[in-house]
């Protein structure tokens, strides 16, 4: 077995349990369709938002230069960052150059994806997640389990145990509201004492130079506006080219990850407020690598939504931990192989190809197609599981020999009464733990069609 | 009209119902239909393995076979969908070319190419019909609901010819159904699942027969129903269509 | 050293050319009053309280001082940027918990409730997150239909900082329920004048 069809073998034993994950994100779901469907011009907005990256993709290391160039200019001090080593060391340096011991960081998959956390915990920082989800996950030692919902997997009861043996809340009080409350005065105290705050970015624009962070609950803002500090942490592939873009994607974001018409703060940073220091770190770690596969490329295209998680429906029935990766869902198995073919040699297979991740996709990535060609390539890489790859070479070799196929057909069910082993992939085993395989008819089609057609 | 009958390796193995009433479909509707003996399968459960390298011949044989055919017809959006997409890794001969632009599945075949305004064919059931991905999301056969633009559909449309039907809605309209070919065997336990909440939404929906294009998704949920001692009955469309009954 | 060796590679890598597409496609015009119907129905759906002075003669920091009186009768600390001509004074957030915070927004948009915030109205950006409740005032005259034509009319470059507010801060993390008051501001009253 695959790692992510025994983590989903898991996940799946608590079936009512997977129901109610299944379901939560399902509604998630028709919010959306129920959000788009309000906008004629839905399908437009997509291609458009498409072609935008497109665009920035073909033009990137000139958006990237105007961008620095525009940032310098507003006072915002630009970093580069070969790989996450290098990322998690420049904000090292910038927290060292600040005796900063106390930080505040907003949702940053670009920051998971480095270990920032663990980079900044063996240095004695202490690094507060506060995002109401990543604290939740901060809190229980977990990565995120979905890119918008980190916590999405956890029951409000977990929650409720969870901030009674770390905030000291009443044992047994899993109200939402309550936990919220707690969770806000809790991390009000983390926002004042803060010595930096550190967030992701939307969105990055090459004309302004300037960087957008999408929040619902303002902690990204609760962060940077307290803090001497704020540095913001970038993926080369977020820009766009300019300001009038913006309407494109933030009228996508938020209705495709949540079925909101936007999010409740969108918040537009261009210079440092008096007297405080603003950072803007622009990492690659193996994206421009990326960008040179034709057939992959379009996948740095993610605005990171999570449409395709909420709609697919292997996430939503083995959780994002299967993924074993920081993105999880489809797009993540797209994603991930890049980095490291061997480790996620899996995840492509994770999916049946039915293609509702590309259809839901706000910048149209062609998901379902994309994990056909890395299926591809790991045959080529020689990491398929060679209890794979040799029944179907089998089978291969039948279906090239069609007087072969047509006696085993025949004496399979002739003989046997059975049907003929090359057409069950050797996977009778796994098939029949909970399904019945067809009978087998007494002739095939090809012997019905000898006997009265073709006299 | 000189029509190809192709007929999937999994149909001809296991479900010949299903090749024959699309041969009488064909048939009934005035096509001259020749059968190829030597057609085995069109290399998709390879191809969708990742070893699609390994089908070239199968697809140059198929393309051979049918040289000769102004079209070919399947009962299968899956295999029709896994020729237009996925043949593209061979040479693009006369044949291949002629396979790829010139296959349909009977759905699609009996609306676009025949055009046909009526059926001779009762079912007097509750029908529940199943969305297949592949004819779904890849040939537009049925409107995906995550998409906003108008796409008629031509499953509704054929099904709405036949006397007597009482059409389902379902809660989720276009679910997959978990069989993705070797996924079911590699990923079991996510693709029962799937099948599972499948069945239970048509279960819920009080539908007496379960139809679709594809037997694929169909042998799977069979598989399911059958091991659970309940559920719908199970029938092909082109069952439905050539008048075929229970 | 990055820099170089980043855009070195990406200019190896990257596709040919794509061009822009056209955005005016999606400049298309609303009726105001159908405008103002949409705002409502979205910042009320969005968790705002939103009241309409449009047809009231009120002077505005009348009916303030009558609203605010009524509504908020336990607020004793405000942080008031209503009134251009006084300023209020530095308030040191971290250490002063302030009750209500009075802004006029600059524009706002229909299909979402956005407000618009930029440093030239907020003198403290973390004002209106810090604040219990706020509390912003928006001229009907300056909704625009959506996020295309509010880029047109506000200028990201010209200002520091600059934020769209659509409702209080609200948070579903906890099992997909909606709490509204996560971070930031616990309610959120829009007058409409």
């Amino acid at each position: 077995m695959s790692q992510h069809s025994k983590r989903a073998d898991n996940f799946i034993k608590d079936e009512a349990r997977t129901d109610w994950h299944d379901k939560a994100l399902w509604h998630v779901r028709e919010k959306r369709d129920a959000s788009a469907e309000k906008l004629p011009e839905w399908e437009l907005l997509r291609a458009t938002a498409s072609q935008v990256k497109d665009n920035v993709l073909s033009n990137l290391d000139n958006y990237l230069v105007q961008f620095e160039a525009e940032a310098k200019k507003n006072g915002v001090i630009v970093h580069w960052a070969e790989d996450a080593a290098d990322h998690n060391n420049i904000i090292g340096e910038i927290l060292k150059k600040h005796n900063a011991r106390k930080i505040v960081k907003s949702k940053s998959m670009l920051t998971e994806e480095c270990k920032l956390n663990d980079f900044l915990e063996e240095k004695d920082i202490e690094i507060i997640d506060t995002d109401l989800g990543e604290r939740i996950i901060q809190l229980r030692k977990e990565p995120p389990s979905h890119v918008v919902l980190p916590a999405i997997h956890i029951k409000k009861e977990e929650v409720g145990e969870l901030f009674h043996q770390k905030l000291g809340t009443e044992k047994g009080n899993s109200d939402p509201t309550y936990l919220t409350k707690a969770a806000r005065t809790h991390l009000r105290n983390k926002f004042f004492e803060a010595d930096a705050a550190i967030t992701g970015v939307n969105f990055g624009i090459a004309e302004t130079g300037g960087v957008v962070i999408c929040t619902n609950e303002g902690n990204a803002d609760m962060g940077c506006h307290s803090a001497p500090v704020q540095i913001h942490c970038m993926g080369i592939e977020k820009l766009l080219p300019n300001a009038e873009h913006l309407g494109v994607f933030i009228r996508l974001l938020a209705r495709s990850a949540t079925g909101q018409p936007s999010t409740i703060y969108t918040s537009h940073y261009q210079k440092p407020r008096p007297g405080t220091e603003m950072h803007v770190v622009i990492v690659d770690n193996g994206r421009s690598t990326h960008l040179g596969k034709e057939d992959f490329r379009n996948s740095l295209k993610c605005i990171r939504c999570g449409a395709c998680m909420n709609t697919c429906p292997i996430y939503r029935r083995s959780g994002g931990h299967s993924y074993h990766s920081t993105i999880p869902g489809p797009i993540g198995a797209i994603l991930s192989p890049n980095k490291n073919l061997k480790e996620y040699s899996d995840l492509p297979f994770a999916s049946t190809l039915c293609g509702s991740c590309s259809d839901v996709c706000p910048v149209k990535i062609n998901i379902h197609e994309q994990l056909y060609k890395w299926r591809q390539e790991i045959y080529r890489n020689n990491e398929l599981l060679k209890s794979k790859t040799i029944p179907l070479k089998i089978t291969t070799k039948v279906f090239e020999n069609p007087s072969v196929y047509n006696s085993l057909g025949k004496f399979a069910r002739g003989s046997l009464r059975n049907l003929p082993n090359f057409m069950i992939y050797n996977g009778w085993n796994a098939w029949g733990k909970q399904r019945d395989l067809p009978e087998a008819p007494k002739e095939g089609f090809k012997e019905w069609y000898k006997k009265n057609r073709d006299e | 009209m000189k029509v190809g009958l192709f007929v999937p390796c999994y149909i001809d193995q296991f479900f010949p119902e299903v090749g024959i009433a699309t041969l009488q479909l064909l048939e009934k509707h005035n096509c001259e239909v020749i059968f190829p003996d030597q057609q085995t399968c069109c290399g998709q459960p390879m191809a969708n393995t990742g070893m699609e390298q390994e089908g070239k011949k199968i697809y140059n044989d198929l393309a051979g076979l049918f040289a000769g055919c102004e079209y070919i017809v399947a009962p299968s959006p899956s295999c029709v969908h896994h020729i237009r997409a996925h043949y593209d890794i061979v040479e693009q001969t006369k044949e291949i070319k002629n396979l790829r632009k010139q296959t349909f599945d009977i759905v699609e075949f009996l609306v676009d190419i025949l055009k046909i305004d009526h059926l001779e064919a009762s079912f007097p059931h509750r029908v529940g019909l199943h969305q297949s991905c592949h004819g779904l999301r890849g040939m537009h056969l049925g409107k995906p609901s995550e998409l906003m633009s108008d796409i008629p559909s031509k499953w509704d449309k054929v099904l709405k010819m036949v006397d007597g039907i009482d059409l389902a809605m379902l809660n989720r309209a276009d679910e997959c159904c978990g069989f993705g070919g070797t996924f079911a065997v590699a990923e079991e336990a996510v693709s029962v699942k799937m099948g599972k909440d499948r069945l239970a939404d048509h279960n819920s929906n009080n539908v007496e027969v379960l139809t679709s294009g594809d037997m694929s998704c169909l042998m799977h949920l069979q598989g399911i129903a059958k091991r659970q001692k309940s559920g719908p009955k199970i029938v092909h469309i082109a069952n439905i269509l050539n008048g075929d009954q229970l | 050293m990055s820099k170089a060796a980043i855009l070195e590679r990406i200019k190896k890598n990257k596709p040919e050319l794509v061009e822009l597409p056209d955005l005016s496609v999606f400049q298309h015009e609303v009726p105001q009053e159908n405008l103002i119907k949409d705002f409502i129905e979205v910042s009320t759906g969005n968790m705002s309280n939103v009241v309409s002075i449009i047809d009231s003669e009120v002077p505005l920091q009348t009916f303030l001082k009558e609203f605010i009186a009524k509504n908020f009768p336990l607020a004793t600390t405000f942080y008031d940027l209503s009134r251009s001509e006084e300023h209020p004074t530095e308030v040191d957030f971290t250490q002063t918990p302030v009750d209500l915070f009075i802004a006029e927004a600059k524009l706002g948009v229909a299909e979402n409730g956005g407000l618009w915030f930029d440093d030239s109205i907020l003198k403290q950006r973390i004002s209106t997150f810090a604040c219990e409740h706020t509390l912003m005032i928006i001229d009907h005259k300056t909704i625009v239909p959506t996020m295309h034509q509010a880029y047109q009319k506000i200028k990201i470059a010209e200002t520091g900082y600059g934020v769209f507010i659509a409702g209080p801060s609200k948070t579903a993390d906890i099992e997909q329920s909606l709490v509204v008051g996560a971070q930031g501001a616990v309610s959120n009253t829009v007058i409409l004048i």
